[in-house]
């Protein structure tokens, strides 16, 4: 009875998973609020009756009351984020927090099969860095500073790679990761965002010659270490953020040409140079010749992508404890096993759209330093799918990298969140400011009418005190108007007011574009 | 750049599709993969049935606690062909097990095992091979070391593959230790492993470069006088037997080695032997059920003539396996054409539905129809008036070809018999190799005899 149940929840299950990626695409395109609504709540009726029905798959299959736990918990993660963003965030993308969810709850179910411990751990990590994240949006909006770091977020990233690299050495041995405290950090995941801020405020002014090239070799000195330390994934990684965020701010193809050469040069070295670059491409190239050795870890993940065919052999059913590194490198493998190709297709699919909608958070940014961060922190994200699956598959050779939200590894995962939640604060100012724009032009339609009808009252019309008890208290909202105030007393009132219209116009025309596209 | 970033997901998705459509079967199958291994718990392993598709060749019974048990109802007879499947396995049982352990039952049959919470029936494998032929030639064989083989001439099909000394695959588990110790090479499937060297049976090789180079036989004459010396080497015939002015079938007939090997010094170039040998299958791998040796051929243009002249009547560096010389055999029969021989007939599902059928597949057109109708005139002649005549009294106009192959230089040496049948209507055609059968052709013969006679059931 119970193997019959397990068929039917696979279906049932990528059934789900259909629905919920459809639905993320159909917001993309969709224009109407009240639709994109419906579908944001729907998602989350998905996302609870699919966790629902795999941790009760997972009970009947193993007896492990730890799974009702896990049900318990991760449904209430959800619940709870979903609630609080909606109550404290409410112009949050909340699209994004679904397909964040939604990621991060496949990643859960597949760590629960693999491990009920890592699974703990993992959703510990997870709802830790969501609390602590939950601060990140208010810091964007109270903190302007951030965008003057850049010196610092550049030596901090060199620094800590750097320590990596030298205890590496001195213990002897590829480690990738530092204890401290009797915790395991993986600092290549912190320096993901700090690289990504670092190139921000560099590129976020001026992005004339000489700019660029201090950024290259600050970067290459990011990357050179990491070459060093073995991690050529996350040198991958950042080396792609690097020149997808150079052609964004300088729009010059020519520096995209150069980093693509730079590139193909550094892969050839690293192929000449290193031994352990030639054996990932010799094992990539034919893993059978090696079959006991280097090629065993590839071969039995393609192994555990292939035995569960289209439709997955359901929960349980399959052997994802054959895969070496079930839990982290090679999770998409053991997903693909036990979830089949066509649900693995779809993840694929829901990480484009994640993807799709950071660059569409990005567009609509208009502060050079916020956009060039969320096109990096996208880029970073899709390249690093792109990195984990394709080296599963075996489509490119194999880098190491762990598919972000779903993979175990506190750090990655923390640091996928911070990320997340950046791009959201980023979102919520973005439309902050957009209704504060708004709202001056309206007040300024309004000044000009009371300008008509009483000439010599002129000055008064500019103080928004005077609005201000018909909005509803937000506290950002008045930090932003606070801010405001000291320019419109210092008499460059026309000017501004002359600039914030054409910006409305311009983000009127761009947000138009952007909904036609 | 989102585009690109758009091309890759996209080119990952594409990927995974062709991934799963063309290389997860390969993967699936693949020898390292231990997924099958835990697949079988899941599964009744299916029977390997004989050619009428409903005796048991390999059956796995379940006692009422559960417990299975591998039944080989024929014991030690089709022991290397349908192989154990206890220590990885061996035989059919080793290379088709992925069929064996896969149920493709009907939907509502699993469903109903499924409730039950009983395990599914494994699909069954239907063998091309024949009991009452396979006990013949075993029968025929008695004590004797050696292989027989036996193949439908018309499609590939092969109806004993039999190989003594043997074993009872029953008892296999308990007596593993002294089968892998005993030094006689038990497990070996000598009909489709052991390599031979060919004796004069290799003559039908010889015959066919002779013909493509000379055009016909007709012009071919030679006086034997027992010893054949060349090159400050000396060949001589079997028994040192003169057999006088010979034409070229006379010389076939009698399987005069100096005849062969004068023709192998003036009537054949080296790379024309070497064409025809390859063209027959040797030097080529052979991809079947069954694992196949391939059989090897060494003579190129530095061969000193010396072992040209050996090689020409068989001895020399080749080594062939019963299967190869059989196949030839079959190339002849079948008017030139050499058919890929196989070892199972279907796929079916416990229910008997047929899951997948082996198709009759051409591995090369060796020589032309009349060409074929030459070799075949000569093989006659050898049972009619040569050295093959202890079989011409069957009335199935069988033709063939004898060897004593020596294996070493004491002399001691194999028989070899590949003889086929030719009334032109399902005519097999069936291989022997007895080693150091002693009293020349005779053993051989005698076996390739039983198998003909229940074959077209007169008995003998």
């Amino acid at each position: 009875m119970v193997k019959i149940l397990v068929q039917i929840s696979k279906y049932v299950l990528l059934l789900i998973m259909i629905f919920f990626t459809l639905e993320t695409f159909m917001v993309l395109k969709r224009k109407s609020d009240e639709a994109r609504r419906r579908i944001m709540r729907n998602q989350i009726w998905l996302m609870v009756l699919f966790n629902t029905v795999s941790y009760v798959v997972m009970y009947l299959q193993s007896e492990e009351p730890y799974m009702i736990l896990m049900l318990i918990c991760v449904i209430g993660y959800i619940l709870v984020v979903q609630i609080l963003y909606r109550i404290i965030y409410r112009k949050a993308s909340l699209i994004l927090l679904n397909t964040m969810c939604m990621i991060l709850s496949v990643g859960l179910v597949m760590q629960s099969r693999l491990g009920i411990d890592n699974a703990r751990k993992q959703f510990i990590i997870a709802a830790f860095a969501t609390m602590i994240c939950f601060i990140i949006p208010v810091f964007i909006r109270k903190v302007r500073w951030v965008s003057k770091l850049t010196w610092l977020y550049g030596i901090v990233g060199i620094l800590l790679l750097g320590a990596v690299l030298a205890l590496g050495r001195v213990t002897g041995g590829a480690n990738l990761n530092l204890n401290i405290g009797g915790i395991s950090f993986q600092f290549s995941e912190f320096v993901k965002i700090s690289v990504v801020l670092y190139m921000a405020g560099m590129l976020q002014e001026r992005t004339d010659f000489k700019q660029v090239v201090i950024t290259t070799i600050v970067v290459a000195v990011h990357v050179g270490i990491l070459a060093l330390s073995a991690d050529l994934g996350a040198a991958l990684v950042y080396f792609v953020a690097y020149i997808v965020m150079v052609y964004v701010a300088t729009r010059n193809p020519g520096y995209v040409a150069l980093g693509l050469g730079g590139m193909a040069g550094a892969c050839i070295v690293a192929y000449r140079r290193f031994e352990h670059v030639r054996v990932r491409v010799q094992v990539w190239k034919d893993p059978f010749s090696d079959y006991e050795g280097t090629g065993y870890q590839i071969i039995q993940a393609l192994f555990g992508v292939c035995a569960g065919g289209w439709f997955g052999t359901g929960l349980f059913n399959g052997h994802p404890d054959m895969i070496p590194l079930a839990y982290e490198d090679f999770t998409f493998a053991a997903i693909c096993e036990e979830f089949g190709i066509i649900f693995s297709i779809c993840l694929i699919l829901l990480c484009m759209g994640m993807y799709l909608l950071i660059v569409n958070i990005a567009l609509r940014l208009d502060r050079p330093f916020y956009k060039l961060v969320a096109i990096g922190f996208g880029t970073e994200y899709a390249f690093q799918v792109f990195l984990t699956v394709g080296g599963t598959t075996k489509f490119i050779p194999m880098t190491g990298i762990t598919l972000p939200l779903v993979s175990y590894g506190g750090s990655s995962l923390m640091c996928t969140i911070a990320m997340i939640s950046i791009i959201q604060g980023l979102y919520i100012m973005r439309k902050d400011e957009d209704e504060e724009l708004e709202e001056e032009r309206r007040e300024r339609i309004r000044r000009n009418r009371q300008l008509q009808r009483q000439p010599q009252n002129r000055e008064q019309g500019f103080r928004p005190q005077q609005y201000r008890p018909e909005q509803p208290y937000r506290p950002e909202q008045q930090y932003r108007q606070q801010q405001y105030r000291p320019k419109e007393q210092s008499g460059q009132v026309r000017q501004d007011t002359g600039d914030l219209e054409r910006k409305i116009e311009e983000q009127t025309k761009e947000d138009l574009a952007l909904r036609n596209h | 750049m989102s585009f690109v970033s758009l091309a890759l997901f996209a080119s990952l998705i594409v990927y995974m599709v062709y991934f799963q459509i063309n290389d997860s079967e390969t993967l699936l199958n693949s020898p390292y993969n231990k997924r099958q291994e835990e697949a079988a718990q899941e599964i009744v392993r299916g029977s390997i049935l004989a050619d009428d598709g409903s005796t048991a060749l390999a059956r796995t019974d379940t006692a009422e606690d559960g417990t299975e048990t591998r039944v080989y109802p024929y014991g030690s007879l089709f022991a290397q062909a349908v192989g154990y499947s206890v220590y990885g396995g061996s035989g059919l049982e080793s290379s088709r097990n992925n069929d064996l352990i896969q149920s493709h039952s009907s939907i509502v049959s699993q469903m109903e095992n499924d409730l039950n919470e009983q395990k599914k029936a494994g699909d069954n494998i239907v063998t091309t091979f024949n009991v009452a032929l396979q006990q013949a030639a075993a029968a025929a064989m008695g004590d004797n070391a050696g292989a027989v083989i036996a193949m439908d001439v018309d499609t590939g099909s092969v109806l004993v593959d039999y190989s003594s000394p043997t074993y009872d695959p029953n008892t296999v588990e308990e007596n593993w230790d002294t089968l892998t110790n005993s030094d006689n090479g038990i497990f070996l499937n000598r009909a489709t492993q052991g390599l031979y060297p060919p004796g004069s049976t290799f003559k039908i090789v010889t015959a066919l470069a002779y013909l493509r180079q000379n055009g016909s036989f007709d012009n071919f004459s030679y006086n034997c006088t027992g010893t054949y010396e060349n090159a400050g080497f000396t060949i001589h015939c079997y028994n040192y037997e003169a057999h006088g002015q010979e034409t070229f079938a006379s010389a076939f007939a009698n399987s005069c080695n100096c005849a062969f090997a004068y023709m192998s010094q003036n009537n054949i170039d080296k790379s024309t032997f070497r064409q025809t040998a390859e063209d027959f299958g040797l030097n080529q791998a052979i991809d079947t059920d069954l694992d196949v040796t391939t059989s090897t051929f060494t003579l190129d243009s530095d061969t000193p003539d010396q072992l040209t002249m050996q090689t020409a009547i068989g001895q020399g560096d080749t080594q062939v396996t019963p299967l190869q010389m059989c196949m030839i055999g079959q190339a002849v029969a079948n008017n030139g054409v050499m058919l890929k021989p196989y070892f199972v007939k279907s796929v079916v599902t416990a229910e008997g539905r047929t899951i997948k059928t082996t198709e009759t597949s051409t591995l090369r057109q060796v020589m032309d129809a009349g060409q074929a109708a030459n070799l075949k005139e000569a093989m006659r002649g050898v049972v009619q008036s040569g050295t093959g005549t202890a079989i011409a009294d069957l009335p199935y106009n069988i033709v063939g070809k004898t060897g004593t192959a020596e294996y070493n230089s004491a002399g001691d040496s194999h028989s070899w018999f590949v003889g086929f049948s030719n009334t032109g209507n399902n005519d097999i055609v069936v291989c022997a190799i007895v080693e150091n059968g002693g009293d020349g052709t005779a053993p051989a013969i005698n076996v390739v005899r039983q198998v003909f006679a229940t074959y077209f059931g007169s008995g003998s």
